[in-house]
C-alpha cells in the first residue's frame, strides 16, 4: 500500500529527469533529419563532386583537402556518395512506413470497428504474416526475381503492414467503446462516416508517431538488404551498399566504411527519438481533460 | 489557535505550481491549514480547486512537474525541506493516506490479508501466528469479521470491502494523521454511508488526526470537525462544520450549499451559480469567486482578499462579508423553507412502452442477469426517473432503448415502432426511431469527438434531418442558444470547454434531430456541484419548452426528486418499487428503497 508510492515516486523522478532531457535530444534529432532532408533535396548543389566520377589514380585514399572523407576502391568521393545516398535512405523507408500504414489503417479500422467475421479474417491473415520470416522471404524473392529496389520496397510494405494493422486495430477497439462513438451511432451517422471521419482522426496521433518508428526500422532493414546485395543496383549510392562495398578498405580509408554506418544509425535513431517523443506528447494531450 | 489540543500538522503559505511545457501554472495559492491531534479537518472543493494536490504535497507525493513551496510542519520537521528518506520514514508510520479508488489501490495479485501483514510494524521474534491474529484483529476493526476474507484476492471483494481493506492497511502502522482523499466517492450510496461512518468511528476511537478531502459538502459536514473551503486554488472560508453549515460566511460556500439539491422536496427553481470554475491562474490577484459572485464590487477584483477572522474560529476571505452577511443569511433561510412545488400527475399518451425486457451478459465464468423481466411506460412530456446503484442494470435499460445493446427478451415500442431489435428494422424505420429517441451520456469529457469543432459536430447531426447546408450554420447557433452557449462556441473544440459546457453541447447534439424522448444516463454525476444545478435547470427548461419526455437514469435521489414525475427503483436487475416521486421518496415501501433513503438521512444524525 504505502510501500507502492515510494517506488512510484522513484519512477516519477526518473521520468521527470527524462522529460527534461528529452527536448534537447529532440532538437538534435530534428537537426539531423533537417540535414538529411537537405541532402535529399539539394544533393546536386551540396555534393562537392558527382557520386559516380571515378578517379582510378586516387583509389582508396584517406581524407584529403580534395576528398574530405577520402575515396573508395574506384576512386569515387565518399562525401558525395554519402550525400547522394540520402535519397535511397529516405525515399524507400518513407514509402514503406506510409504504405504499410495505409494498408494498416484500412484493415485495422475495419477489423477494430466492424469486429465479427471481418475481424477474424483480417487477424488470421495478420497471424499468417507473422509466422513468415518476412526478411528472408524478401531476400529470396528479390534475389530470384531480381526486381531490385522497387520490389524490395513493395515487399517490405507488405511485411510491415500486419504489425501496423495490429496497432491501428488496438486503437480502434479503444475508441469504439467511447461515448462519442456511441453517440454518433445513436444519432444514426453511417458507419463509413464514423470510421473515416471520426475514428481515423482519433487514431492518427498514434499512427503518426508509429510512422516515424517504422521509418527507422525500414531504413535499417533496407540497408541490411543492400548490404546483403539485394535491392539497390550496383553503382547507385546507398548507405547500406557503401557499408558492404567499402568494408575491405577499413585500413586504407576507414571513413569509407564507418561514415555510411554512422549515417544509418544516426538517422534511424533520430527518427526513433522523434517518434517516441510524439507518442508521449500525444498520449498526454488526450489524457489532459481541461 | 484557541483549542487546547496540540497542533499535529501546520501548513503555512503552501503554494503549488505545475511546470507544464512552458509557463508555470498556479494550482494552489497561499494555503494555510492546521490539524490538531484527534481532529478531523475537511478540505472541500470542486475539481480544479487543488484539494487533492494539497494533500499530496503534504506527504510529498506530487506528480512529476508539480512542485510545492511554503512550510508544512509535522511536529518540528518541515516536510517540504525534509529529504526523501526522512519523509519515507514518516509515511505509513506517522502519516498515512487512503485513496479514492479502491479498485486500483490494492495490488491485484496479493491476498487481502497480505496487504495488512506487510504493513504491520516489524517486531522481532513474533511468531507468524501472532502476526496473523493481529492482521485479523485489524480486519475486524474495519468491520470485516469473517477470517476467510483475508484469503481472498481484491477482485473477489466488493468496492466497499476493498476500501475497508485499504483502510486497514493504511492504519496498520498506527499513524497519527490519516489523509483520506475522497475515500467514498467511488462507492454506492448505501456503502458510502457505511464506509464514512466507519472512518469517522475509527478516527474517534483512535484519537487520530484526519484530513478528509471531498467535493461534497454534506459528507464533509457529517465527518469533519472543521472545514476548509477551497475554490480555484484559494482558501475562501474555514470554520467549525456545524456553524459553517448553519451560516456560511462566503458567497461561494453559500452557493455550493444551495446548489446541492434537497432530497426531501422539489424546488420550483434550482438555485445555480452562473459560470464555471476559473483556473487558479486567472484569479490569482483577486477574489477567485468574484466573476461568479452576485455581490461583486470593484474592490473584490482589486487584489487577493486576505482571510479575516470574524468570530471564534470563523475565517472568511470575503472582504464584503460584514455588509452582505444579513442578506446571505436571509437567502439561506429562504432556501431552507422554500416551498415545495407539487409535481403534476401526467396523464398523457404513452410514447414509449417496455414489456418484459430482459438482458443477460454472458461472461466467461458466469452469466450476469443485468435486466430481469422489466416493464414500464413513459408518457408524452413525462419525466420518468430510474434509480439504482451501480450494477443494478439501469444503464443497460437505457442502452437497450437506443439500440446500443440488444435485449434478449421482451419488447420495446417507441412511438408505434417495434424497437426490440434495431437490426431488424428497415433503414427508414430505424431513421425514424433515431429521430424519436436520443441519449445523453454521463461523461461529457469523452462523449464528444475531441478533434471536431462544436459547430461541425452539430451540423453533422443536423445533416441527418436533411437540413440543407445553407441553413445549418444558423441552426447551429440557435441550438447553442437553446442550451445556453454563445454562438462563438461553434468554432471551439471540446478541449477548450469546461465539463458543464461540454454536457450542454452533448445535449444540443441530441436535440439536433428533434427527438421526443431523451434518455439521460447520469448526465450530471460527472459534473461539479455548482455546475450540476445549471445543467439540471437546463433539462427542466427544455422539458417545458419542447415537451420532451425523459428517462432520467441516476443513482442520486435528490436529482430524481428534482427531475422526475414518476420513479422506478431498480435493484439487481428488477424494479422493486415504482410510483409518483413524492410517494416513493416520502413513504418508501420496499426495504431497499428504505435503506437508500435512510443512508442519506443518516448523515444528519451523526
Amino acid at each position: 500500500m504505502s510501500v507502492q508510492p515510494l517506488t512510484l515516486r522513484q519512477n516519477f523522478v526518473a521520468v521527470t529527469q527524462l522529460r527534461r532531457r528529452l527536448p534537447f535530444l529532440i532538437w538534435i534529432a530534428l537537426a539531423v533529419i533537417f540535414f538529411v532532408l537537405l541532402a535529399v533535396l539539394f544533393a546536386e548543389q551540396l555534393a562537392p563532386l558527382s557520386p559516380n566520377t571515378q578517379d582510378l589514380i586516387l583509389r582508396a585514399k584517406p581524407p584529403s583537402a580534395e576528398h574530405l572523407l577520402g575515396t573508395d576502391q574506384l576512386g569515387r568521393d565518399i562525401l558525395s556518395r554519402l550525400i547522394f545516398g540520402a535519397r535511397a535512405a529516405v525515399i524507400g523507408p518513407l514509402l514503406v512506413a506510409v504504405g504499410g500504414f495505409t494498408i494498416g489503417i484500412i484493415l485495422g479500422l475495419s477489423a477494430g470497428y466492424l469486429g465479427g467475421n471481418t475481424d477474424s479474417l483480417i487477424m488470421r491473415w495478420v497471424d499468417l504474416m507473422y509466422s513468415l520470416p518476412g526478411l528472408l522471404v524478401t531476400l529470396v524473392i528479390v534475389g530470384i526475381v531480381g526486381g531490385g529496389y522497387p520490389l524490395a520496397v513493395l515487399l517490405l510494405i507488405i511485411y510491415f503492414s500486419p504489425a501496423d494493422t495490429r496497432i491501428v486495430r488496438a486503437e480502434a477497439l479503444k475508441q469504439r467503446v467511447l461515448p462519442y462513438v456511441e453517440a454518433l451511432r445513436t444519432l444514426g451517422i453511417p458507419r463509413r462516416q464514423i470510421i473515416f471521419r471520426h475514428l481515423i482522426v482519433n487514431v492518427m496521433p498514434i499512427i503518426v508517431s508509429y510512422i516515424f518508428l517504422d521509418f527507422a526500422f525500414a531504413l535499417v532493414t533496407l540497408s541490411a538488404l543492400a548490404y546483403l546485395g539485394v535491392g539497390v543496383p550496383p553503382g547507385v549510392p546507398d548507405w547500406g551498399r557503401m557499408l558492404f562495398e567499402n568494408q575491405t578498405l577499413i585500413f586504407a580509408n576507414p571513413w569509407a566504411a564507418i561514415t555510411p554506418g554512422i549515417a544509418i544509425v544516426v538517422t534511424a535513431a533520430s527518427m526513433n527519438l522523434i517518434g517516441n517523443w510524439l507518442f508521449e506528447v500525444f498520449a498526454h494531450r488526450t489524457e489532459v481533460r481541461m | 489557535m484557541t483549542d487546547g489540543r496540540a497542533t499535529l500538522l501546520d501548513v503555512e503559505n503552501l503554494h503549488i505550481v505545475a511546470q507544464g511545457n512552458g509557463t508555470p501554472r498556479t494550482i494552489v495559492n497561499r494555503l494555510d491549514l492546521c490539524v490538531r491531534r484527534g481532529e478531523t479537518v475537511g478540505i472541500v472543493g470542486e475539481s480544479g480547486s487543488g484539494k487533492s494536490l494539497s494533500a499530496r504535497a503534504i506527504i510529498k507525493l506530487l506528480p512529476p512537474g508539480v512542485s510545492a513551496t511554503g512550510k508544512v510542519y509535522f511536529g518540528d520537521i518541515d516536510l517540504l525541506q525534509a529529504t526523501e528518506r526522512q519523509v519515507q520514514g514518516l509515511r505509513g508510520r506517522h502519516i498515512s493516506m487512503v485513496f479514492q479508488d479502491p479498485f486500483t489501490t490494492l495490488n491485484p495479485l496479493k491476498r487481502c490479508g497480505e496487504h495488512i501483514t506487510e504493513m504491520l510494524l516489524p517486531v522481532n521474534g513474533v511468531p507468524s501466528s501472532a502476526r496473523r491474529a493481529e492482521m485479523l484483529r485489524r480486519l475486524a476493526e474495519v468491520g470485516i469479521s469473517e477470517p476467510e476474507a483475508a484469503e481472498r484476492y481484491p477482485f473477489q471483494l466488493s468496492g466497499g470491502m476493498r476500501q475497508r481493506v485499504a483502510l486497514a492497511a493504511s492504519l496498520a502502522k498506527d499513524p497519527e494523521l490519516l489523509i483520506a482523499d475522497e475515500p467514498s466517492s467511488a462507492l454506492d450510496v448505501t456503502t458510502e454511508a457505511e464506509v464514512l461512518k466507519l472512518i469517522r468511528s475509527i478516527q474517534k476511537a483512535r484519537g487520530m488526526g484526519m484530513i478528509f478531502i471531498t467535493h461534497n459538502l454534506t459528507t464533509a459536514f457529517a465527518v469533519c470537525d472543521r472545514i476548509y473551503v477551497l475554490y480555484a486554488g484559494s482558501l475562501v472560508e474555514t470554520g467549525p462544520s456545524k456553524s459553517l453549515l448553519e451560516e456560511p460566511l462566503h458567497p461561494y460556500s453559500l452557493g455550493l450549499l444551495l446548489s446541492d439539491p434537497p432530497v426531501d422536496r422539489r424546488l420550483a427553481k434550482l438555485p445555480t451559480i452562473e459560470g464555471s470554475v476559473p483556473r487558479a491562474d486567472q484569479v490569482r490577484d483577486q477574489c477567485p469567486f468574484a466573476p461568479r459572485c452576485r455581490w461583486r464590487a470593484p474592490e473584490c477584483v482589486a487584489g487577493a482578499p486576505p482571510l479575516v477572522n470574524l468570530e471564534g474560529e470563523r475565517w472568511s476571505a470575503c472582504i464584503r462579508v460584514r455588509e452582505i452577511r444579513a442578506e446571505m443569511a436571509r437567502l439561506a433561510a429562504q432556501a431552507r423553507r422554500d416551498e415545495k412545488s407539487i409535481e403534476q400527475p401526467v396523464n398523457s399518451q404513452c410514447i414509449l412502452e417496455v414489456t418484459h425486457l430482459s438482458k443477460t451478459f454472458h461472461l466467461r465464468s458466469h452469466d450476469v442477469h443485468a435486466v430481469k423481466d422489466v416493464s414500464f411506460q413513459i408518457g408524452e412530456n413525462e419525466s420518468v426517473g430510474l434509480v439504482g446503484e451501480s450494477g443494478s442494470g439501469k444503464t443497460t435499460i437505457g442502452r437497450c432503448l437506443v439500440g446500443l445493446e440488444q435485449a434478449d427478451g421482451g419488447t420495446i415500442r417507441i412511438s408505434g415502432i417495434d424497437a426490440s431489435d434495431y437490426n431488424r428494422l428497415s433503414t427508414e424505420e430505424r431513421q425514424r426511431l433515431r429521430r424519436t429517441i436520443q441519449i445523453v451520456f454521463q461523461d461529457p469529457y469523452s462523449s464528444l469527438d475531441p478533434w471536431q469543432t462544436i459547430g461541425s459536430c452539430l451540423s453533422e447531426a443536423l445533416a441527418l434531418v436533411d437540413m440543407p447546408p445553407s441553413e445549418r450554420k444558423q441552426q447551429v447557433e440557435s441550438l447553442l442558444k437553446r442550451v445556453g452557449l454563445p454562438p462563438e462556441y461553434a468554432n471551439r473544440r471540446p478541449l477548450a470547454l469546461s465539463g458543464g459546457e461540454r454536457q450542454r453541447v452533448a445535449i444540443a447534439r441530441a436535440l439536433a434531430v428533434r427527438p421526443r424522448v431523451l434518455v439521460c444516463d447520469e448526465p450530471v454525476s460527472a459534473l461539479d456541484v455548482s455546475v450540476q444545478a445549471q445543467v439540471l435547470e437546463l433539462f427542466r427548461q427544455l422539458h417545458a419548452e419542447l415537451g420532451l419526455s425523459y428517462l432520467f437514469i441516476t443513482h442520486d435521489l435528490a436529482v430524481v426528486r428534482q427531475m422526475a414525475d414518476r420513479v422506478y427503483v431498480m435493484y439487481k436487475g428488477e424494479f422493486v418499487e415504482q410510483g409518483p416521486v413524492a410517494a416513493v421518496l416520502d413513504h418508501p415501501q420496499h426495504p431497499y428503497t428504505q435503506r437508500l433513503i435512510a443512508s442519506l438521512e443518516e448523515y444528519r444524525n451523526w
